[in-house]
């Protein structure tokens, strides 16, 4: 219990830190440029709203994709803002844009996307390979029975424990 | 005469005709048949064909080989070879004498006179038995019909042979001295000088008399007489023997044996001396006669016969006496001593239930006591300590099923080597012999094979053949011998474990040292056929290796037969084939030896169970691995979305690296 109380504390106090880092970021972005921050704000909004409620167990990952693709919406605006010199004026120019919102949001959609494009694939390549394990292992067994005999596919499958044991749980994401 | 050479063929050296018996050489241990030396026709032979069964004097015979004695029928020759319908035997050629015997069916032969007797005959038994004694060996078949004139109208006397029989087989009850006559023949045993000059004593009576001994009176009766009137009176019956030759018959004829004339005694007979020798009865009565069983005794050897015929009343006898009290009343010049009270161990009758075989047993020990010189004495047998093996023998012999067992409770319960101690106590058996029935006591002891009665058999017989059923028409009498056999029998088909039988393993147990070690391993009644061929297989190969013999066909030919079943049971297919193939090739090859060794079953077998054991973990974790293989991949599962995540931030991560690089760099 102790730790379990020693453990929930040093996390609430790396959240801490991580709200400090964020707040004095922003604070440093806001005194250099107030209207790449507000653009980064508005842009970054999908990313910030997955931050604050994404609570699924590979939430680093998922944020990380979500991060990646939301920013390479935003990045080619806070380029141009920055390039134009204009300040608040070209962060609401853009702001002002329909197609920059759909490009940004549009991004972090499309790393949702990836996010549930991603374990499909994957256990569809993890089963080809397994099956392809699988006949390999088939024929292994049937040159087994061929040395020894059908006597050794007896009794001792059944003392044995299932393969393997610490394999991960069969469960839904 | 036969012999069979190197490569299995006989040779004749001498010709036995065995469609002409001679029936007056015939003895106990075979018939006789004319035969002819090949090499010197003038030489006047005959062939003795030796019954199976019956135990020859072979360390007699080989004396008798390397140096033949005077005055005696000698052998010439013993060689094993075919012999008509009996099959394979020993057959001993003997110097033929052309002369009758000194008496016949008909009587005494016309020629035996006092004087011949005199001249002759004695002189003649004195140079023949004073050259065996000299060698240590008794004649022990010293009988009117067994002494034969040289050639035909001369007076020279030879004794007859005294090799193919047990020592006293042949002899009536008359001729063995008293001690030794109670005995059943063929258990009456080696003895010593005195007992030959006993037998000498008789035949000269028997010849003088022209008349067998006590053959108008009943065995017991005889028996009785000899006992109460000395053996002397009674084989004189109503005759009486005057002047000298009635001395020295008495002298020959004395009961007792430290008493009994001998050949140098004999010897001054002849030259008209007359030995002064104390005459007297060594003390045998009993301190007051004894009723028992309706009838009065007076000598404690006649007590001891009429307790051995009569087991079930003496033994209720003797325990409804104080047996201390009763042997001090009884034999009151003999002391029983603490030790032969243990020894003999009468329990009263309050302790115990009706028990025929502790009745016998007792019955056997308390007749050693009252008659420490005489036999063995237990249920139908009586048999003196070195007469055990010949009359063992002579019950297989005649396939006497009671009398064997009787000799298995004797050897088995250990009872004879408590007889023996008591005889040894009393001083009237050697030590050496009384440890020698022990220890052929302690083989007989147990039943597995190996040992038991037949173990017993072949110790105390060294000279017999194997008389197993597998070497009927063959004579089997070296280890060597018994394995050719097995292996002939190997190619007339049958079970495997029917080739050795008790008396073949007894047999080689006997002859081979440490063979009965071996043969413990066929001891376990639960042994699968391949096992006990495995197990036979072992010893078979120790046995050829030891006696060198290179090939044994059709014992390599079974074997490999018998193997198939245990090959078959191994799990590993390349191993099955590998030995099999071995096994054919050895098959063949008429080794035991290079079976055992290049086949090394034991090792194999244990080899292929602990490698099937892992196979089959091996082969279960495998079997576990497929079915989880097969099972459907969700991506929900945590490996896929792991997997899939990754892969997706991966991507993320390069679009936006080449996202920055395009609007910052330009490129």
């Amino acid at each position: 219990m102790a730790a379990k109380r020693q453990r929930a504390a040093a996390g609430a106090s790396n959240n801490s830190f991580k709200w400090i880092g964020i707040s004095l970021g922003l604070g440093a972005f806001l005194f250099v440029s107030p209207a790449m921050a507000a653009l980064t704000v508005v842009g970054l909004a999908p990313t910030l709203a997955a931050w604050l409620v994404d609570q699924h167990r590979f939430r680093s990952l998922r944020l990380s994709t979500i991060f990646t693709f939301n920013a390479t919406g935003v990045v080619p605006y806070l380029v141009t803002v920055w390039g134009s010199g204009k300040g608040f004026s070209a962060a609401l120019g853009t702001l002002s844009d329909i197609y920059s919102w759909l490009v940004m949001y549009g991004t972090a959609a499309l790393g949702l996307a990836a996010l549930w494009l991603g374990p499909q694939i994957a256990s569809t390549i993890r089963q080809m390979m397994a099956g392809d394990r699988a006949r390999r292992l088939g024929k292994v067994r049937r040159q087994m029975i061929g040395e020894w005999g059908g006597e050794i596919a007896g009794e001792g499958a059944k003392d044995l424990p299932d393969f393997p044991e610490n394999e991960p749980k069969n469960t839904q994401a | 005469m036969a012999a069979r050479d190197q490569t299995g063929e006989y040779h004749a050296a001498y010709q036995v005709d065995f469609a002409s018996a001679l029936p007056a050489f015939d003895s106990p241990g075979g018939k006789a048949y004319a035969a002819s030396d090949a090499d010197n026709p003038k030489h006047p032979v005959y062939g003795l064909v030796q019954e199976r069964a019956i135990p020859s004097r072979n360390d007699v015979a080989k004396s008798l080989l390397q140096a033949p004695v005077t005055n005696l029928v000698n052998p010439v020759d013993q060689e094993v070879m075919p012999a008509g319908k009996d099959g394979v035997r020993l057959v001993t050629l003997f110097e033929r004498p052309l002369g009758e015997a000194l008496m016949s069916a008909g009587g005494v032969h016309p020629n035996v006179t006092e004087r011949l007797i005199r001249k002759q005959l004695i002189p003649a038994a004195i140079s023949a038995l004073s050259t065996l004694h000299e060698r240590d060996i008794t004649h022990r078949a010293i009988r009117p019909n067994n002494i034969f004139f040289a050639v035909p109208g001369d007076n020279a006397i030879i004794l007859g042979e005294c090799i193919s029989m047990p020592a006293g087989s042949g002899q009536l009850a008359a001729f063995e001295p008293l001690e030794r006559a109670v005995a059943d023949p063929f258990g009456r045993g080696e003895a010593n000088e005195t007992a030959d000059l006993f037998a000498l004593g008789a035949a000269i009576l028997t010849c003088y008399l022209n008349q067998w001994p006590g053959y108008d009176q009943a065995p017991e009766a005889f028996l009785a007489a000899r006992i109460h009137h000395g053996s002397f009176r009674a084989l004189c019956g109503k005759h009486e023997i005057p002047g000298a030759m009635g001395v020295m018959l008495r002298g020959l004829l004395n009961d007792n044996p430290a008493e009994r004339w001998n050949l140098n005694d004999l010897a001054q007979w002849v030259d008209g001396i007359v030995p002064q020798k104390r005459s007297g009865m060594k003390n045998w009565s009993l301190s007051k006669p004894i009723n028992f069983n309706g009838k009065t005794y007076a000598d404690r050897r006649h007590l001891a016969q009429a307790f051995a015929e009569n087991i079930v009343p003496a033994a209720a006898y003797i325990r409804e006496q104080n047996f201390l009290e009763w042997s001090q009343q009884a034999l009151s010049h003999d002391v029983l001593s603490d030790r032969m009270e243990r020894l003999i161990n009468v329990k009263p009758a309050v302790e115990l239930a009706p028990n025929p075989k502790a009745d016998a047993e007792m019955i056997a020990k308390v007749c050693m006591f009252l008659d420490p010189a005489g036999p063995v004495r237990y249920r139908r047998v009586a048999v003196c300590f070195d007469g055990l093996g010949p009359a063992i023998a002579d019950a297989q012999h005649r396939d006497d099923r009671d009398r064997m067992a009787i000799f298995h409770e004797l050897l088995a319960s250990q009872l004879i080597a408590s007889v023996a101690e008591i005889a040894n106590e009393k001083k009237t058996i050697a030590k050496s012999l009384s440890y020698e029935v022990s220890r052929v006591a302690e083989l007989a002891q147990h039943n597995h094979l190996g040992h038991g009665l037949e173990r017993a058999l072949y110790e105390v017989n060294p000279s017999l053949p194997c008389l197993s059923a597998k070497c009927q028409g063959k004579w089997t009498a070296t280890a060597r011998d018994a394995l050719l056999a097995a292996d002939e029998q190997a190619g007339a088909g049958g079970e495997l474990s029917t080739i050795f039988d008790r008396h073949l393993a007894a047999f080689c147990a006997t002859k081979i040292q440490g063979f009965d070690r071996k043969l413990q391993a066929l001891a376990n009644p639960n042994m699968t056929g391949g096992q006990y061929a495995l197990a036979l297989l072992d010893i078979m190969a120790l046995f050829q290796r030891k006696l060198s013999i290179p090939h044994l066909p059709n014992l390599s030919r079974r074997f490999a037969g018998a193997l198939k079943p245990s090959i078959k049971v191994l799990k590993n297919r390349v191993r099955r084939e590998t030995l099999a193939a071995k096994l054919m090739r050895l098959a063949d090859s008429g080794s035991l030896v290079r079976m055992v060794r290049e086949l090394d079953f034991a090792n194999q077998a244990r080899q292929d169970a602990k490698e099937f054991a892992v196979a089959r973990q091996r082969f279960a974790a495998i079997e576990n691995e497929q079915r989880w293989l097969k099972r459907r991949i969700l991506p929900g599962e945590d490996q896929s979305l792991r997997v899939g995540y990754q892969a997706a931030a991966v991507i993320g991560f390069l679009m936006l690296t080449a996202t920055i690089l395009n609007y910052t760099v330009g490129f």
